[in-house]
């Protein structure tokens, strides 16, 4: 278990290297920051002096290295933008994304488990194909234009919630509930399924025939063997979620967070703060993904590191 | 070439109950007994993608031609004063018409959800063929690259593409492509790498068949339903790619439209004139969720694993 | 160059503060800016607002950016040594109680005594002087810096006495000043890593907090020589959706909102409106391409339809461009011109008579900066379409833009762009868009030339009134552009907010 954990966190540093590297070259191979930073009347001197300014013009692999240099003691330089060290803004907006997520999740999965359960257990039936095709539009149909349909619903014409910022609960539940909407069929429909062939498995059947009550066979038996399927399908959807994926909600609500600062960032082009955003994108990736691997061997004994 | 088409052909009956003596469109159609649903996605979809085809001759207005008096125009069977056909989506902030744009918008959130899937899913298939069949260092690479990947969000990398190249149609297609090809990657050697040990393959390889001969020859046509799951599922993906970074504003750039580009562009007005946002999501909805019922049906019809599994 | 908004809010928020609040529905009716918010009234006044800007603050160092959500919260925090008097468009004394010219070169200002910036800092010559050599440094490259090209230095006399020296006779000097903002020697030298985040003025508000993508927190400073405002504090938050903004409105979470859409107004709780600055325009390319055919340009002033884009893309909340970037009131207007009718027969026939044979025709636009800009820009291009032009229409990045704009190199036949006078005089829209190698210009006639630089440096009120006259007479004549819509400003309230817009 320890080795296991070991190589994992091993691997994670190559997949954050390899990222950061990405993204390096992506940016300062194709890209040219300094046209973006002095667009008016800049003379060439004054682009020299610049680049000169930032390390621009030193050999890409000395960048590189000095980029790489400055990662590992968690320095990518201060903000373009804002002229302060990038990791510190980037840090400032996590707290909103996360109350964010947090709450969407924990309606979806308060949702959805129960209502995947109620289709898996009388599979075929109506109320098994509304909620599955219910779920199915959920996961088509696109955030941001949800909560637009929310702010337009609840907000403007029933004045329950506030449109838009950020600081109490009233201001929380619209945007969490739009971004939770996604997750909600994803869970929904992987409780369904794996319930389902949970239900059909031997041990399922072998224990309905020593005549556990059907509530016990399909928490004790079903519950636990369906769970690694939904933590990993939630640990995906958390990752997402925290990556950036929530920017368009987090536009349409003025949700001062993660995702805002990534439009705003793409916006100004600010490269230090983009590379301190990937950075943590990736850590945060991959150490979900780490304990959803963890948890694994939680749930099923059968898996062992 | 002809004897590789009799052993597919063999494998197909033997997977199959013999269907040889009807015609095409009625095996295609048989195909969907028991799930009407699929069906009328299949027609659906099928309609969308007629119409975003033959756009300039159903659309009733020009798409571009604003008509700033009549703008914001609610949803009527009217015929405006003017005289013409009715707006029966209503007209936007320039007064054109909602429903020759939602024409005409669908035809650039289908072109580029097509072209990322046709170009990412040759690349990736091609790349995920070879890394499954040699296994080895090349296997290793490839691999490790569609992890890295794997974990950063397609978002981000669109974006940041899009940040260095520009946005516009075309640098929207590159970043997708970009973020879209590893997925067809890790299905085509998922696929492969069960396909490698069957009897068929081990018995070509005997004979001495070439690599590309095998590999294009005999494997890929056994592994191709579960890859054109994944193409269908992707293009649903890709709409919704689309849609998000051009309502970001970072995709499709006006004078031309988009379905995402016009819920960016109509929210402004959405306490005045829902019907410029309400439509565009509503199309964007309709066309995922086909898609994915469509996807869904492929991959439980021709995948045998995938049989009643509910 | 700015939003609509930006310089009016300026004059407004200073008068929004200073005017207070009422607190009820009864006083608001009464809609005046000088009710005091607990003369009549037993409901205890509100003494904190909530203001919607566009956008956050890039930073609240003064003389540095182009920025007017900047000007929303700074011109409350820090004063200028003249203030524009919102009426009449013309200077009163701010931080510098008199101003006169001693030579044709040379101005002298008495400073006012007794003023305390926030830290406590006395307000000296020195600090006026060191602000106008930092604001015309060019290693300090303020984005501002071209309302003050004409001075040259800057001297102290004696303790409240100081010497600005222009470049040449620059009659609107005093106008100038209306635009630079005074700040703290002391600090400024001090502490260079805090003038962006944490400024000492000697407003009537100190910032108190600026929590960055949230708000930025402003209170009445206790110190200010002045009249202590009703306000107590104000708190900025930046909502960039127009709609969100009027959402929030409804809702009550903010009391005052900028940069409203017309579309907006039946449903805003309350609403005030002013006449902006901005005026947006099309600019020719008369160097090279098919705009540099007269007749081509005379055919595109023909075949726009001001009257229905303000009437229809407004909805009337904008007023038609007398044919020139001036209204009433600013030094320049030329009342005898009149905007060119709207005529596509007579627009088509030009462009025959100048062998025009559908060349493609760039139109350089942007969007998200002003108003309806993007939805301005598409509805001419599909009017000059109509009237024969074959126009292509493209959006560039605000960067691209203005690169493209600042360069004459690039310059496309057709560029849709908008101009604010903030000085309310024409030499600042000749300099730039109209001389020869002017930095925006694509026009060149060194006969106007000469007018514009014998204007600027005539203190003859009459000479020089005359002369703009010529000038707008002969760009007009020869079109430089289309000058097309003065916009107004719509600004949401809360009905409780009781705030005059001038």
């Amino acid at each position: 278990m320890k080795r296991y954990i070991l190589m994992r966190l091993l691997y994670t540093v190559v997949v954050i290297l390899g990222v950061s590297i990405l993204v390096f070259v992506i940016t300062h191979v194709i890209g040219n920051p300094v046209n973006t930073m002095l667009p008016l009347q800049a003379t060439d001197a004054e682009r020299a002096a610049l680049k000169h300014q930032l390390g621009l013009d030193k050999p890409l692999m000395v960048q590189l290295s000095e980029f790489l240099g400055g990662m590992f003691r968690l320095d990518f330089g201060k903000s373009w933008w804002q002229q302060v060290p990038a990791l510190g803004i980037v840090l400032h907006k996590i707290p909103a994304t996360l109350q964010l997520v947090a709450t969407a999740l924990v309606i979806a999965v308060v949702v959805a488990i129960p209502l995947g359960i109620i289709a898996a257990y009388k599979p075929g039936t109506l109320l098994d194909r509304i909620l599955t095709t219910t779920s199915l539009i959920g996961i088509c149909l696109p955030p941001f234009w949800v909560g637009l349909m929310f702010v337009l619903f609840f907000a403007v014409k029933l004045g329950w919630f506030y449109t838009s910022g950020y600081g109490t609960i009233r201001h929380l539940i619209l945007p969490a509930l739009t971004l939770s909407v996604v997750p909600m069929g994803h869970l929904a429909q992987i409780v369904r399924f794996s319930m389902a062939e949970q239900l059909n498995a031997q041990y399922s059947i072998t224990a309905r025939a020593k005549g556990a009550s059907d509530f016990a066979v399909l928490f004790a038996h079903a519950l636990k063997n369906a769970a690694t399927s939904i933590v990993t399908m939630g640990g995906m959807d958390l990752g997402r979620l925290l990556a950036g994926e929530t920017a368009a909600v987090e536009v349409v609500f003025g949700w001062p967070g993660f995702g805002t600062l990534i439009v705003d960032t793409i916006g100004r082009q600010d490269f230090p703060l983009l590379q301190a955003e990937v950075f943590l994108v990736a850590v945060i990736i991959c150490f979900i993904n780490l304990a959803v691997d963890i948890s694994y061997g939680y749930f099923d004994p059968r898996i062992r590191y | 070439m002809s004897q590789d088409i009799q052993t597919n052909a063999q494998i197909q009956i033997e997977l199959r109950e013999p269907e040889q003596n009807r015609n095409a469109f009625q095996r295609f159609l048989r195909r969907f007994s028991g799930n009407s649903l699929a069906l009328i996605a299949f027609i659906v979809l099928m309609v969308i993608i007629a119409v975003s085809i033959f756009a300039p001759y159903i659309a009733p207005y020009d798409p571009a031609k604003s008509d700033i008096v009549h703008r914001l125009q609610p949803p009527s069977l009217a015929a405006p004063a003017k005289g013409g056909f009715p707006h029966i989506l209503g007209t936007d902030q320039q007064g054109r018409d909602v429903l020759s744009r939602l024409i005409y918008g669908g035809r650039v959130s289908m072109s580029v959800a097509f072209a990322v899937v046709a170009v990412a899913g040759a690349i990736g298939t091609v790349i995920g063929l070879i890394s499954g069949y040699f296994g080895g260092w090349v296997d290793l690479v490839f691999m490790r690259l569609v992890d890295i990947q794997s974990s950063f969000p397609g978002l981000l990398v669109a974006l940041t593409f899009v940040m260095v190249l520009g946005p516009g149609q075309r640098n929207l297609t590159i970043a997708l492509l970009i973020v879209g090809w590893m997925i067809h990657a890790r299905m085509a050697r998922s696929q492969v790498l069960t396909a490698r040990e069957s009897t068929m393959v081990e018995s070509s390889r005997a004979i001495g068949c070439s690599m590309p001969r095998i590999l294009f020859g005999h494997i890929l046509p056994n592994v191709i339903s579960p890859l054109i799951t994944t193409y269908v599922l992707e293009m649903a993906h890709m709409i919704e790619a689309e849609a998000n970074m051009s309502f970001l504003g970072y995709g499709i750039q006006p004078p031309a439209s988009s379905w995402g580009l016009m819920i960016g562009e109509g929210r402004q007005y959405i306490t005045n004139a829902w019907w410029l946002v309400v439509f565009p999501g509503l199309i964007i909805g309709i066309t995922v969720l086909c898609l994915n019922l469509v996807g869904n049906w492929v991959r439980e019809e021709f995948d045998p694993l995938q049989k009643g599994r509910h | 160059m700015r939003k609509t908004w930006l310089t009016l809010l300026i004059l407004i928020l200073t008068v929004a503060l200073v005017a207070g609040c009422g607190g009820t529905a009864q006083q608001s009716q009464q809609g005046s800016s000088s009710g005091n918010a607990s003369s009549d009234t037993s409901a205890p006044a509100k003494d904190s607002i909530v203001i919607a800007l566009q956008g956050e603050p890039t930073t609240l160092d003064p003389q540095y950016p182009d920025d007017g959500n900047m000007r929303a919260v700074t011109d409350n925090v820090f004063e200028r040594l003249m203030e524009l008097d919102g009426r009449t468009l013309e200077p009163k004394p701010g931080l510098a109680t008199d101003i006169k010219a001693v030579d044709s070169t040379t101005w002298q200002l008495t400073l006012r005594e007794g003023v305390k910036f926030h830290n406590g800092d006395p307000f000296t010559a020195e600090d006026a002087v060191f602000s106008i050599k930092r604001i015309i440094d060019p290693a300090y490259k303020s984005q501002i810096a071209g309302n003050f090209s004409t001075i040259k230095d800057a001297k102290v006399v004696d303790a409240k006495t100081i010497q600005i020296i222009t470049d040449g006779p620059d009659p609107i000097l005093p106008k100038r000043l209306t635009k630079l903002d005074i700040v703290d020697k002391k600090y400024v030298e001090a502490n260079p890593d805090k003038v962006a985040t944490a400024p000492v003025g000697t407003g009537p508000y100190q910032v108190e907090s600026w929590n960055r993508g949230v708000d930025i927190k402003i209170k009445a400073f206790d110190g200010y020589w002045g009249n202590k405002p009703a306000i107590k504090a104000a708190t900025y938050r930046f909502i960039q959706e127009g709609s969100t903004r009027l959402s929030a409105l409804k809702a009550g979470e903010i009391d005052l909102a900028v940069n409203m859409l017309p579309e907006y107004v039946d449903q805003l709780p309350a609403y005030k409106t002013s006449d902006g600055i901005e005026f947006t325009f099309l600019r020719f390319n008369t160097l090279r391409g098919p705009m540099k055919n007269k007749l081509v340009r005379q055919a595109a002033c023909y075949a726009i339809d001001r009257d229905t884009l303000a009437k229809s893309l407004f909805m009337g909340y904008a007023n038609v461009a007398q044919g020139q970037m001036a209204k009433p009131g600013y030094f320049g207007f030329n009342d005898s011109l009149k905007p060119y009718p709207y005529d596509p027969e007579k627009a088509k026939q030009l462009l025959k008579e100048a062998g025009y044979n559908g060349e493609v025709i760039q139109l350089v636009s942007e969007r998200g900066r002003w108003l309806k800009d993007g939805e301005l820009s598409e509805a001419v291009a599909s009017m000059l379409t109509d009237a024969g032009f074959n126009v292509k229409l493209t959006f560039l990045s605000w960067q691209e833009w203005l690169d493209t704009l600042f360069n004459v190199e690039k310059a496309p036949d057709i560029m849709f762009s908008s101009n604010g006078n903030e000085l309310f005089d024409m030499d600042r829209f000749y300099q730039a868009i109209i001389k020869t190698g002017g930095p925006q210009s694509t026009y060149s006639n060194p006969d106007i030339d000469k007018k514009i630089d014998a204007a600027r440096n005539e203190m003859d009120v009459q000479k020089r009134l005359q002369l703009y006259k010529e000038l707008s007479q002969a760009v007009y004549d020869d079109p430089f552009g289309i000058p097309l819509l003065n916009l107004k400003d719509i600004y949401g309230m809360s009905p409780k907010l009781e705030w005059e817009p001038r």
